[in-house]
């Protein structure tokens, strides 16, 4: 589904990303892990098109989409989250999923830059859906509050619910556990899990190591801008590089 | 075989240059440490140039060479001084909001330069050389005073290098320029190094004008054309890098001496912009500007003014009086106040047209070039096409949104202050072309003779109440496509965009088309509005779009508040009431305007807006209450 081939990326002389290749299968969770500064989030810049590649490609659906300007990969069905939180503070819960609704938009340009009947019935069901998402997120309560009075853990979660209302077929989440606590971990695994059943494709970024265990069904690790490498959970967690990346060597 | 005298183009680029980076070396400090703008800048210039003119006034029969020196060192002293009072009195209170500090400093121009005309008059002084003298080297000449001014720079640029790298507070003055945070942890007083950064600051500025104080004339405007060309450096070299700065003010003196000495002079400004522009157009933050903040700082600001709006209800009930108003007004009023009224009511679609520009996240200083663009392509298309006033009318528009499609493409990439200043030079830039290019445009004395609108309906727009009416028919059809812009899911959209430009890439909204999308909207009706201005005077002259007249634009927004569609136009009404009570001391108007706008950004951020609709607006039924405690979110914020 999604696949990348000799991605690279140079910050002045740091090699952040030294061509790394791998392939995510559609209806998968797929885990990104390695420790920090191993090039995790610099691989989602330059995947949805924040940053340029050096060299390397992105395909995606075995198109090309390397160099595209992220609005253009978002059309395409490729949502994702931000490390921290992210939404726009002042709209209210529901409102930052209709704005995020834009890739759902029928109505003509005109019709909504005159908010035309069109338009404004559109939009009143893209308010009615933005509803159904926040009952499966069990926020329901809270979709008439300003993202910014939200606690911390909450506009985590909203995050998710905002790239989820941008109909994308893969959503790439950047330390979603973060900033959570065990209650709403859970609550977000199950959702995630529960997606993932409906046919949704996931990326994770994460540094909860239970959590990617028992979620993932394939893992990718990265360290110092290098593949390390990939496998089953089962697999990672016995393999000696990644326990070495992760833990240093033996003083022998 | 063109006669080159290289000598000379070396000798003016040296002394161009050293001009040029003792004026925005001391902006980019300042704004490398306070992250703001001081728009004022060219205003300390300005007083370092009267301080030389009052020291000469008072020491009659002094040497020369003896004033100066005096002047050299006392002028740069008392500026400083007026420069921590800036820093304690508007950057400080303001720290939290940059860019109300920003206007803030931009009111603080205007108070400044209104100051000096009343203190000096308008007339520019021209003082005697300081040190005459001139030596031939290869063929140029390099007179003793140009020869100063580049001492002079070397000198500062060599003391400001020892005290940034060489000493305890330099260290600390780079330290809370690097990150002002992690300054503050350290232990470093940021307060005693703002004031010690202004001091610098505005001391290079007054140095700078000392210097050149008997070389150009000192007026009350020098600062403005001062100012212009150094944010063009600070753009180009990047905001807030001093090496950055010093590169840039060698490229326009290179620049400007070929263009000088080859007998371009009168093209500088149009040349220099279009350097500006393509520089932009790669580097979008400036040749040495830093690298761009790491990408997912989505920020979470809470929102302070809340959500108290006046009923819809209410709005349309007081919109509906003011059109009733309006409508009534030419009834009551003299012929003067009739033409005062045609004149309110064009500056009327103007802040209505700028508030949809900056809705979009960036505050453009060319509107008033769109308004330009609109009267002078109304000038064009009826003398040299013979149009009617009435294709005339949205054509004007149209053209004025080419424009700004054109000039956005480069713009639009940069931001915040970066968009403010490029605007700024760009809507300089064409105002130049305007005067520059005779043939064309007319030069100084503009398009004149300009027939009125054709009769429509049997009414005769020579008649200036039927006029009136004319503009208050385009002024409510722009206002009502406006609001309802305002209010439509596209308008929302940019303006929750402009809120998180980083989150709106990644849900598939096109930033940069959204932006360029409100800026020629604004610019189109700001083109309509200036074929009316055209079609009111009969005339179109570039003396007419002024820098002042796009302060009142950008003052009546501030005053009135951003917030809400109503803002501005309550500002906009209390400019033009200040304006007509001081119709007889008119040297007062800019001096009251730019306290008024600092005593609004310091004192009521959300403009008279905020006040007025906090007082209108019923107390929401239910309000929610945050499952933390606010104390603990600020806690985690911070």
């Amino acid at each position: 589904m999604l696949r990348v081939h000799d991605l690279t990326r140079r910050f002045g002389r740091l090699m952040a990303l030294d061509h790394v290749s791998f392939e995510i299968s559609a209806g998968t969770i797929h885990g990104l892990i390695g420790p920090n500064g191993s090039g995790k989030t610099t691989f989602f810049n330059l995947v949805t098109g924040f940053l340029p590649a050096n060299e390397g490609k992105v395909f995606w659906d075995g198109r090309d989409v390397t160099g595209l300007p992220p609005h253009r990969i978002s059309r395409l069905g490729l949502a994702r989250t931000f490390q921290n939180t992210s939404n726009y503070a002042r709209l209210t819960v529901r409102e930052n999923l209709v704005i995020a609704s834009r890739n759902h938009i029928e109505s003509s340009a005109l019709a909504r830059m005159l908010h035309l009947r069109s338009a404004r019935s559109e939009e009143a069901r893209h308010g009615r859906s933005a509803d159904a998402l926040l009952e499966r997120f069990g926020m329901r309560d809270l979709a008439d509050v300003q993202a910014a009075q939200l606690p911390g853990g909450t506009q985590k979660i909203l995050g998710v619910a905002i790239a989820l209302s941008t109909n994308p077929r893969l959503v790439m989440l950047d330390e979603p556990l973060a900033g959570l606590n065990t209650g709403e971990k859970a609550q977000l695994m199950t959702i995630l899990r529960g997606l993932c059943a409906d046919g949704l494709t996931l990326l994770l970024i994460e540094h909860d190591m239970k959590a990617i265990m028992q979620a993932c069904d394939r893992i990718t690790v990265l360290s110092y801008g290098t593949l390390l490498a990939e496998g089953t959970p089962e697999e990672i967690s016995r393999d000696p590089a990644t326990i070495k990346a992760y833990l240093g060597t033996e003083v022998a | 075989m063109l006669d080159i005298n290289v000598m000379q183009i070396v000798i003016n680029f040296l002394s161009l240059s050293a001009f040029y980076g003792l004026f925005a070396v001391g902006l980019a400090l300042i704004f490398g440490v306070m992250k703001v703008v001081n728009f004022a800048h060219g205003e300390f210039f300005m007083l370092g140039g009267y301080a030389l003119w009052l020291l000469l006034a008072a020491m009659p029969g002094v040497p020369l060479w003896l004033v100066f020196l005096i002047a050299l060192v006392a002028g740069p002293l008392a500026v400083a001084v007026l420069g921590m009072l800036v820093e304690r009195l508007i950057f400080e209170p303001t720290s939290d909001n940059v860019f109300g500090g920003f206007i803030a400093s931009l009111g603080l121009s205007y108070v400044l330069q209104a100051v000096a005309v009343l203190c000096f008059g308008v007339v520019s002084k021209s003082l005697p050389v300081m040190v005459p003298g001139q030596i031939q080297i290869g063929g140029g000449t390099l007179t003793y005073q140009r020869l100063v001014v580049i001492l002079g720079a070397v000198a500062m640029m060599v003391a400001l290098y020892y005290f940034l790298y060489r000493t305890r507070s330099g260290r600390a003055v780079r330290a809370a320029s690097q990150n002002r945070d992690a300054a503050l942890l350290q232990g470093i007083d940021l307060r005693r190094v703002g004031l010690m950064t202004m001091a610098i600051g505005a001391a290079m500025a007054a140095v700078s004008g000392v210097l050149m104080g008997s070389v150009i004339n000192v007026s009350p405007y020098m600062g403005l054309e001062a100012i212009w060309k150094a944010f063009i450096v600070v753009i180009v070299g990047g905001l807030g890098s001093i090496p950055g700065a010093i590169v840039a003010a060698l490229l326009f003196g290179l620049i400007d001496s070929i263009a000088t000495t080859l007998g371009y002079g009168q093209y500088v400004v149009i040349i220099d912009t279009v350097i500006m522009l393509v520089v932009l157009a790669f580097f979008p933050r400036g040749l040495l500007g830093r690298e761009a903040p790491p990408l997912d700082q989505g920020q979470v600001a809470a929102d302070d003014a809340g959500q108290v709006r006046p009923s819809r209800a209410m709005a349309g009930v007081l919109a509906l009086a003011g059109a009733a108003l309006l409508a009534g007004y030419p009834l009551l009023a003299s012929p003067y106040y009739i033409g005062v009224g045609i004149l309110f009511l064009i500056n009327l679609i103007l802040v209505i047209s700028y508030r949809t520009v900056i809705t979009m996240g960036g505050w453009s200083f060319a509107h008033i070039t769109m308004l330009a663009i609109g009267a002078y392509a109304t000038g064009m298309l009826q003398s040299r096409l013979g149009l009617s006033f009435w294709a005339i009318l949205p054509l004007s528009g149209l053209v004025a949104a080419v424009v700004a499609v054109a000039i956005a493409v480069p713009v639009m990439r940069t931001r915040q202050f970066y968009f403010f200043l490029s605007t700024f030079a760009a809507g300089e830039a064409i105002r130049q072309c305007f005067i520059q290019f005779r043939g064309v445009f007319g030069g100084i004395e503009g398009i004149p003779f300009l027939s009125p609108p054709e009769d429509l309906f049997g009414l005769s727009f020579m008649d200036t109440t039927n006029y009136f009416y004319l503009a208050l028919v385009v002024c409510v059809v722009s206002g009502c496509l406006l609001y309802l812009f305002d209010i439509s899911r596209t308008g929302r959209t940019i303006r929750a965009m402009s809120e998180n430009e980083n989150l709106s890439g990644a849900i598939g909204l096109d930033a940069f088309s959204l932006k360029i999308l409100a800026f020629a909207l604004g610019a189109f009706f700001a083109g309509c509005a200036g074929s009316l201005f055209a079609g009111y005077n009969g005339f179109v002259a570039p003396t007419d779009f002024t820098t002042q007249f796009m302060f009142k634009i950008i003052a009546a927004v501030v005053i009135g508040g951003n917030r809400s569609f109503w803002g501005p136009i309550l500002g906009l009404l209390v400019l033009t009431l200040i304006e007509e009570l001081l119709i007889d001391a008119n040297q007062l108007i800019p001096l009251f305007w730019g306290l008024t706008i600092i005593f609004t950004v310091l004192f009521i951020p959300a403009g008279l807006e905020g006040l007025v609709s906090r007082c209108l607006a019923r107390r929401p039924l239910r309000k929610w209450r945050p499952i933390s405690d606010r104390r603990d979110r600020d806690a985690t914020r911070a």
